[in-house]
């Protein structure tokens, strides 16, 4: 009920967008128009943030909107506006606006929350706003031992607003690592009729002593946005380092010299200097030797 | 037989006459010429060289592989021939360790000139690390110049004695010439000591020789481009540096000869034996030569034949050809004939064994950089070729000419011939009167 | 007129240090103010950051958030990052030289010479086989040559891999450049000219000249090469020519994750390997080089489409 509800508000804003856009480009030629686009993301327990991106079409296709400040809304009802901040893009035409508390007050009756971002009185841009609506969903995961030493994850999403299980949404199973996730399984999995997904884990993943991050998501969806879970424990396995970097090789640095080679070249060496020092000394025994 | 003092008159040192002068500003000139490109070098960098990220060693690296040859030379006139009885070489041994002294003070020089960043020469000494084949031949090199100089100094102690009183008229040389003598009487414990020192002097100066070369063969051989990943390279500069140096020792004693007049003490006979010697050596290079492009040759690897194809038939063969016939098969053909081993053409197949010596370091730096393993790619189109720039030529010259400056020099000064030994064997050495 | 220009080029100096300040807060991020309506009126303090077009703006502090860095308290650039081992995976199927990882190395490097240090070669093994195109750059080998040739250390391995230049030590003997089999060392043959632009962000970064960001700035006399971008990975982000590829050619990671990445795609690495049959550059001269390649087969790309973009005698756009 309150989904349909959701798209048809989210369908008609969108339109309203258009129109307001298209009638500002006319009246200010000059001015760049930016696309803007706005999304939800909740970290589980309690990150929750708005990514703004923003482009223009530029000579070379799109590029991204950069020091754009936006003004940040709560729409409330009877569509009053409450001013929660500010936002300036980045390099990349992306902001994070983080909310600090989201409380009950900044949602409406279905508990959906409305946000308006807008662009005012800018020199480059011409003024353009956006909208959102979002509930708010929680993931919770435990993992499970197996009987057979491997290890599994148990994740249940739930409505945060009715407290009711959220049924037949798509799980992403994926594994923290240094730049993007490592997405595990070769199949999306659907939470059943109790909101839940229990994937086994391939026990054969490296990270630093077997220690990994899972990660469960729910991943752009319409009602709930960006939800994601981590998980840490000691499943995977412990990876080995082969970094030959405290070893004495030929590709060492000179204080860790092969021991042989740093034997037999200065024992040559002394011995040969030595020998030298040895002539040098005749001659000052030469020099000495007066009849 | 000459007595002792028309002897000694015969071999002193004399000054510069006419020509002596000229020549002397004549390198003056060429060294100052190569200061100033290698000033203008600093300040503007290698870009000033015709080197290039392909050709990224060029005639400074070849030269210095020159030089480095021809100091070998110090090694085989004295140490080899000396420790082998051969008494026929001993007018020859003061020429031969004024070369090597002068060539492995160049050698150390040119390889500062190659250098990016001569001012951060220190960090060799701070941060030296031993698996670099680079400390090693720092290290050998320095070696090679501190046991070529005793090797040099030792035989002259008693000849700068003989000259300290030789020059009664001149008190500056006198003074100097009695101080470098190291209160030298020639009694028995000077004697002892000093033969001694010269035989330990003789039998150590060829391991650090052979190590000079090999190292320098291994600056090379260490990396994997064809043309220089070869096991045979260490023996193969060894073989080629012999040629070399007989044949800088063959030009020299040819030239001091004439100048100061020594027909009585380098004779035709040392043409003679130099020459045979000189053949044999070719033989040897000849055969490491035949090692070293024939192997190759017959596996015949798509790396090895670009870069051979180059040497025999492509854009090296003219030079290529040149330096293996000019610089090894004609000295051979020449040198087996009675008539081939008379001093002037010894002297002319010596200056032209020293020429191809030097052609041939080109040959074996060049080449081989231009056949990477990957295609040359993304770069100028004249970085596909080198050719030593002028400025390149000149520092290269100055080089040569600074190595020739100290000869000069230390022929001015010293005597040619030693004295004290050739009067020796000639049997007219006079006790020494002041001992008595 | 001298002392004009020493003027601007202070000014111009100052606001380098600004730019400075901005990379190191990296994409400032903003922390919003919770509900509280007047919160907005509050006067705050401020920083001064130049954006990204060059002007000074500011921003108030509470905006301004250090993007966390790889690098923790201990980090020592001659030792690298702990249990890390960086690799890269490049997929020849997919590339048609369209050049953009050459352009954004050369820009993000201040490359200037006339040798990149990506090249993308043009192949062929033999002349009944396929063309194709290989991108190359430094293979940070395992076991590297160049670094076992160097006198004075100036060439390092570190612990996760990377091999990097030290350009205040490096003397110039080019040692490492003969001995690299793959042709990916380039030498500063004349004072390099970085633009003036980066000129002052030079003399600024030379103050602080780290080796995990080689070109800034680069040395008269000294080697240069491919950084494997450490000062990229340090903020989370993939190296320039990884994220700069329109075909997702190169894959970038750890391998103690066994996770590359091209950016869209993120594959575990051993798999991509096995099930592409990954290879990597000569392994018979025993280098073991961090990067691996994936044959050119089953091609998405049209070879013939990469000709337009081949230039066998440039790979730097010096008309910039």
């Amino acid at each position: 009920m309150g989904r349909s509800m959701n798209i048809n508000f989210v369908g008609i804003l969108t339109v309203a967008f258009l129109i307001f856009a298209m009638g500002e480009g006319y009246s200010q030629n000059e001015k760049k128009k930016a696309r803007v686009t706005l999304a939800f993301n909740k970290i589980m327990p309690k990150e929750k943030y708005l990514t703004i991106s923003a482009k223009f079409k530029g000579e070379e296709g799109f590029e991204p909107a950069t020091d754009l400040l936006f003004d940040v809304y709560n729409v409330l009802e009877f569509d009053s506006l409450v001013k929660m901040g500010q936002i300036t893009t980045n390099a990349k035409g992306e902001g994070k606006f983080n909310f600090e508390n989201l409380m009950a007050k900044n949602a409406d009756s279905s508990g959906t929350y409305n946000f308006r971002v807008a662009v005012n009185d800018n020199k480059e841009f011409a003024d353009v706003e956006k909208s959102i609506a979002f509930k708010e969903a929680d993931i919770t995961a435990e993992l499970m031992p197996m009987d057979d030493g491997m290890n599994s994850i148990k994740a249940t999403l739930i409505d945060k607003y009715s407290n009711t299980p959220i049924i037949d949404q798509p799980l992403q199973l994926q594994v923290k690592r240094l730049f993007k996730p490592l997405k595990l399984g070769e199949d999306i999995i659907t939470t059943d009729s109790s909101g839940t997904i229990i994937v086994p884990i391939d026990s054969t993943i490296p990270g630093i002593d077997g220690n990994l991050t899972l990660e469960v998501v729910l991943n752009e969806s319409d009602v709930y946005g960006t939800v994601k879970a981590n998980i840490t424990g000691k499943i995977g396995t412990p990876f080995v380092n082969q970094s030959t970097f405290e070893e004495r090789t030929m590709w060492s640095p000179g204080t860790k010299t092969p021991i042989f080679l740093l034997l037999s070249f200065n024992s040559v060496i002394i011995g040969i200097w030595a020998i030298i020092l040895f002539l040098i000394f005749n001659l000052t025994k030469i020099y000495k030797s007066k009849n | 037989m000459k007595n002792y003092d028309a002897l000694v008159e015969d071999l002193a040192p004399k000054k510069f006459g006419k020509y002596g002068k000229i020549w002397i500003g004549f390198l003056l000139a060429i060294i100052l010429g190569a200061l100033g490109c290698y000033i203008v070098q600093l300040r503007e960098g290698l870009i000033i060289t015709d080197m290039r990220d392909y050709a990224l060693w060029g005639i400074y690296i070849s030269n210095f592989v020159f030089f480095v040859a021809i100091s070998l030379v110090g090694s085989l006139i004295t140490a080899i021939l000396r420790l082998s009885g051969a008494k026929w070489s001993t007018p020859l041994t003061r020429i031969a360790e004024i070369i090597a002294v002068a060539a492995i003070i160049m050698a150390g020089l040119t390889i500062i000139i190659d250098m990016g960043r001569p001012e951060r020469l220190f960090n060799l000494f701070i941060h030296g690390r031993l698996q670099s084949p680079i400390i090693w031949d720092v290290v050998v090199i320095t070696t090679y110049l501190v046991i070529s100089i005793l090797l040099l100094y030792y035989p002259l102690l008693p000849d700068f004695a003989i000259l300290a009183k030789h020059f009664k008229n001149a008190p500056k040389l006198q003074k100097w010439y009695g101080r470098l003598s190291l209160n030298w009487y020639g009694t028995i414990p000077q004697q002892k000591l000093k033969n001694k020192s010269i035989r330990i002097l003789s039998i150590m100066i060829i391991p650090v020789a052979f190590g000079i070369h090999t190292v320098t063969a291994w600056l090379f051989a260490t990396t994997y481009r064809p043309g220089w990943d070869s096991s045979n390279f260490g023996p193969y500069f060894i073989a080629g540096a012999f040629v070399a140096g007989a044949g800088a020792v063959i030009t020299v004693m040819y030239i001091l000869r004439r100048i100061y007049h020594l027909e009585d003490y380098i004779t035709s006979k040392h043409f003679d034996r130099m020459g045979k010697l000189l053949v044999l050596l070719c033989l040897i290079y000849l055969y490491f030569n035949i090692n070293e492009y024939l192997v190759p040759a017959y596996k015949n690897t798509v790396e090895e034949s670009a870069h051979l194809k180059g040497l025999f038939v492509g854009h090296y063969a003219a030079l290529f050809w040149l330096v293996i016939v000019g610089g090894l098969i004609l000295p051979i053909i020449v040198l087996v004939f009675p008539q081939g081993r008379k001093p002037l053409p010894v002297f002319i197949i010596g200056l032209l064994v020293v020429v191809g010596a030097w052609w041939k370091r080109y040959l074996i730096v060049t080449p081989t950089l231009l056949h990477p393993f990957l295609p040359i790619q993304g770069v100028p189109e004249s970085w596909h070729q080198y050719f030593p720039s002028v400025m390149e030529w000149i520092i290269t010259f100055g080089t040569l000419a600074s190595a020739l400056l100290i000869i000069t020099l230390l022929v001015r000064y010293l005597p040619i011939v030693p004295i004290h030994e050739t009067a020796m064997e000639q049997g007219v050495l006079e006790t020494d009167k002041s001992s008595k | 007129m001298q002392e004009n220009d020493t003027n601007s080029r202070r000014n111009f100096l100052d606001k380098g240090l600004k730019i400075g300040l901005l990379a190191a807060v990296g994409g400032a991020t903003a922390k919003a103010l919770g509900t509280d309506t007047d919160e907005s009126a509050h006067s705050e303090e401020t920083i001064e950051l130049m954006s990204t077009d060059g002007t000074l703006i500011q921003v108030p502090m509470s905006e301004v958030m250090e993007v966390p860095s790889l690098k923790d308290e201990n980090y020592n650039v001659r030792k690298g990052y702990p249990n890390r081992k960086f690799v890269m995976v490049v997929d020849l199927a997919r590339c048609k030289n369209a050049k953009q990882c050459q352009s954004a190395c050369n820009k993000s490097h201040y490359i200037t010479g006339d040798d990149a240090w990506l090249k993308i070669y043009k192949m062929q093994e033999s002349e009944s086989t396929a063309p194709y195109w290989q991108p190359t750059l430094c293979q940070h080998c395992d076991k590297p040559p160049c670094v076992k040739v160097c006198p004075v250390d100036a060439t390092f391995k570190r612990q996760d891999g990377l091999v990097l230049i030290d350009a205040d030590r490096c003397i110039g003997c080019r040692f490492c450049m003969a001995a690299c089999p793959y042709s990916t060392r380039v030498f500063n043959w004349a004072e390099p000219k970085q633009g003036e632009m980066s000129e002052i962000t030079m003399d600024m970064e030379h103050l602080n000249y780290s080796p995990d960001y080689a070109g800034m700035p680069s040395q008269k006399g000294t080697v240069d090469k491919c950084d494997f971008c450490p000062h990229m990975v340090d903020k989370g982000e993939l190296p320039h020519c990884v994220s700069a590829c329109p075909n997702g050619v190169f894959f970038f990671g750890d391998a103690y994750e066994d996770t590359v990445t091209n950016g869209d795609e993120t594959f575990r690495l051993s798999k991509l390997l096995k099930d592409k049959a990954g290879y990597r550059l000569m392994e018979s001269l025993g280098t073991e080089p961090s990067v691996y390649y994936l044959p050119p087969s089953n091609r998405l790309v049209d070879f013939e489409e990469g000709l337009k973009n081949y230039d066998e005698f440039k790979s730097v756009d010096t008309t910039e």
